[in-house]
């Protein structure tokens, strides 16, 4: 583990030593890294003098991160990354095929990696190599190894994304002591620069995203109320919409990729500028040779676009009502993000709270600035300690009969949190329980995300209704989910933990779930047995109600195939173990090969059920027969 | 770190008395003091004491959140007294209670259809009048422990809970 090569803390030596703690803004465009030096945070510059950190990675002959790698991006498109960030934690399945990105995807066992002139890499490497970038930079600054460090994260992350980030910045060397929502690191910025005591409103509005957090501040207590926003929301729209525009006036339709980036680059650059003036212009040549010469004033741009920031209200009405707040009890609003130096935004969010809101602090820098001083609190640093408490941003579920979600923990419950349920067997025998864990708002498990699948096997044998099984679910202060499963029962108690990750195979987990089991009133060679004979046992009953209802899809060659597999595996199950080690070896050799064998039957089942689904058979009656 | 915190029921672990009124104020200071000294936070370069603060901390929420609810308050206050209320399952209400359950879900439908947001407002208010009419109905009941009547009235609680929950995700999402 990368974790492991980090030096410790001279604790030898001067007690008052100062502890380096950084803060990294880990963002879709650009990155930057804060420290907190005599007091005062500070964003931390390369050797070239800049603070803005292209989020952009170059896997040519050499690895090339930030304004180095950004160069090569025409020339070099394939091999270099762009906004990684949208890929953390993502599967295969999420890519936005609306948008053509000029990668080599590959899909590995459904999560997205990149194929590189330097080989395979993924999204994690690929955020783990711009943190390592920033740590670099931040030696050279401060001339010493951090001891911890904070990396923020979008307040709408969910648990897989929050999994990736942190799997980043220790594959990077680096100690994270926590992940940060952004919203949260900027009122803190805010909210410690002023000393003020109240309820803060930070409204972040990105190139993409909206991020909605309400915040108090109460006898050095952080408490975050409500987190909201639009994950489809964003200054990106703003200069979509504008090139529409443009289109429209020019008397363009259908353009080619190259003209349509052309103005959507002058479509934002114009939006900046009318920021500063009352009136901005620009004129180029497309490939096409058409000359366009376009001029709008800041009010003509405004109408055009306040449909969009009226759009960016609701959210925030939205978390008024979570944090059970009217809009007249907040006391300060906060601005994030590059999108919000519109002076339209500024204005309409002004007008909203009847209050002009905060801008002093840059709003590029303001979240690494936040993350930097917690992050000094957090290695000690500070005197006068404060606390910050957390919410979680989406409801946590698990499925139940009918793919419905049952709501275990809602969204912004404070963290950390522990929620238990107790399950039991619905079937006489039964020996393995599917748990799907989901996060999300909707009723339907297919419209939540699906964060962990995991089966616990080795229920003892018992008339149904008779086990207990208690899951636990606990989320701790970075908003990362752990689910531990305890069967209850007579004499024995056995306790499997799983931290789900995106993505992993059920036979990862299942690898998991078997290296983490503890139990120190049973020889572990006596469960291990008793383990490979339950699962064994639980494969054969499968298969041979398989084959009940479906032998016909078999030949009779594959037919006695399995049947002598079985027959194989029930004669080692019957023997009497002395060696017990040796035999549960033997049993789940013979287990893997009637799997193996019965693995074709399973997937010819598997399209006969799906056929049966979509000729409208009951979902559920077919999930029951697979 | 004081482990034996999680033994202590949410009342002494707040070090409030084991009544249904509460000082709200009281309540929310001790639980930012509790967190201050057990957040995972505090412990963050130490992974064992961390593992503790972070169980400790959960129950601190936990119990935080059961006291903050008076529906939660008034059952946990029962399961204290080793009386169990079984929302799931005892579903006896007067006739009366029930039409006028119906006839509040209907309008919060009608409402929800015709995206009527001022209706839906009024609505919410009329059930929050209703649930903290039971609330204080129910803390009478508490004062001359009369548990038959109190269960009967948690029972009409969590009904308006539900409802504006339905309301609240309604008015969300419109």
């Amino acid at each position: 583990m990368a974790l492991l090569q980090i030096a410790e803390p001279d604790l030898s030596g001067n007690p008052h030593q100062h502890n380096i703690a950084i803060g990294i803004d880990l963002g879709t465009t650009n990155s930057l890294v804060a420290t907190v030096r005599s007091g005062e945070a500070t964003v931390l510059v390369n050797h070239d003098g800049c603070k803005l950190i292209p989020s952009i990675v170059n896997y040519g002959k050499e690895t090339q991160i930030g304004s180095q790698a950004a160069t090569l991006r025409s020339t070099d498109p394939s091999n270099t990354i762009v906004s990684v960030k949208r890929f953390m934690g993502r599967s295969f399945a999420d890519l936005d095929t609306t948008i053509r990105y000029p990668y080599k995807f590959v899909n590995s066992s459904g999560l997205i990696q990149i194929d590189t002139a330097q080989g395979v890499k993924n999204p994690v490497e690929v955020s783990a190599d711009i943190l390592r970038y920033l740590r670099n930079m931040a030696v050279e600054a401060l001339g010493e190894e951090p001891t911890g460090v904070v990396i923020t994260v979008p307040a709408y992350f969910d648990d897989a994304q929050r999994q990736a980030t942190r799997q980043a910045g220790e594959l990077a060397g680096l100690n994270v002591l926590r992940l940060l929502n952004e919203p949260t690191a900027a009122a803190i910025a805010y909210g410690l620069d002023s000393k003020n005591e109240g309820t803060f409103l930070v409204y972040d509005l990105g190139g993409g995203t909206l991020d909605v957090s309400i915040l108090s501040l109460t006898k050095g207590v952080f408490e975050v109320l409500a987190v909201g926003g639009d994950t489809h929301l964003g200054g990106d729209d703003f200069d979509h919409r504008l090139s529409c525009y443009i289109m429209e006036k020019a008397g363009l339709s259908q353009l080619n990729d190259e003209d349509s980036a052309i103005l959507l680059i002058n479509a934002k650059k114009i939006k900046e500028q009318l920021s500063q003036s009352e009136k901005a212009s620009f004129s180029v040549v497309l490939s096409t040779k058409r000359l366009v010469n376009f001029v709008i004033t800041r009010t003509e741009y405004e109408n055009l676009v306040r449909h969009l920031v009226q759009k960016t209200l609701l959210p925030v009405k939205k978390a008024l009502r979570d944090a059970k707040l009217d809009k007249d009890q907040i006391d300060e609003v906060i601005m994030v993000g590059g999108s919000t130096r519109m002076l339209l935004v500024r204005q309409m969010v002004g007008e909203l709270f009847g209050r002009e809101p905060l801008t002093s602090i840059n709003p590029d820098e303001v979240v690494a600035i936040g993350a930097s001083i917690q992050a000094d609190v957090l290695v000690g640093n500070k005197k006068d300690d404060w606390l910050l408490l957390d919410v979680t941003p989406l409801s946590l579920g698990v499925e139940t009969m009918g793919g419905l979600v049952e709501k275990i923990i809602p969204r912004n419950s404070t963290l950390p949190i522990a929620r238990a349920q107790d399950f039991t067997t619905y079937k006489d025998g039964q020996t393995a329980m599917t748990v799907h864990v989901v996060q999300g708002e909707r009723e339907l498990v297919k419209d939540c995300r699906s964060l962990a699948k995991f089966t616990l096997r080795g229920i003892p044998q018992m008339v149904a209704g008779q086990a207990r099984i208690r899951i636990t679910y606990q989320i701790d202060a970075d908003g990362l989910l752990s689910v531990s499963a305890k069967e209850m029962m007579t004499g024995v108690t056995s306790s499997i933990e799983v931290k789900p990750s995106f993505g992993l195979s059920d036979e990862q987990i299942g690898a998991m779930l078997q290296e983490s089991i503890s139990n120190a009133n049973h020889d572990m060679q006596v469960r291990l047995y008793q383990e490979a004979v339950v699962d064994a046992q639980a494969l054969i009953d499968s298969v041979e109600k398989a084959l009940y209802l479906d032998a016909d899809l078999l030949t009779e060659e594959e037919l006695s195939q399995i049947n002598n597999a079985i027959m194989k595996l029930k004669i080692t199950l019957a023997k009497a173990p002395d060696d017990y080690a040796q035999l549960t070896n033997k049993i789940k050799q013979q287990t893997d090969d009637l799997n193996q064998i019965s693995s074709n039957f399973a997937n010819r089942r598997m399209d006969k059920a799906i056929h049966h689904a979509l000729s409208g058979r009951d979902i559920n009656e077919v999930a029951d027969k697979i | 770190m004081n482990k034996n915190i999680l033994q202590q029921n949410y009342y002494q672990l707040f070090d409030l008395p084991q009544s249904f009124m509460l000082d709200m104020t009281a309540l929310k200071s001790k639980m930012r003091t509790l967190q201050q000294e057990y957040h995972p936070d505090n412990f963050a370069n130490d992974s064992e004491l961390s593992t503790l603060a972070l169980s400790i901390s959960s129950y601190i929420n936990h119990a935080y959140n059961t006291l903050l609810n008076p529906l939660t308050r008034a059952i946990y206050l029962l399961e204290l007294a080793k009386i169990a209320v079984d929302l799931v399952h005892d579903t006896k209400f007067t006739p009366e209670f029930l039409l006028k359950q119906i006839e509040l879900r209907e309008s919060i439908e009608e409402a929800e259809s015709a995206s009527d947001i001022d209706a839906l407002e009024e609505i919410e208010q009329q059930l929050k009048d209703e649930a903290d009419n039971l609330v204080v109905t129910i803390n009478q009941y508490f004062a001359v422990q009369q548990y038959n009547e109190i269960i009967e009235l948690i029972k009409q609680l969590s009904f308006y809970d539900k409802l504006l929950q339905v309301v609240d995700r309604t008015l969300s999402n419109l």
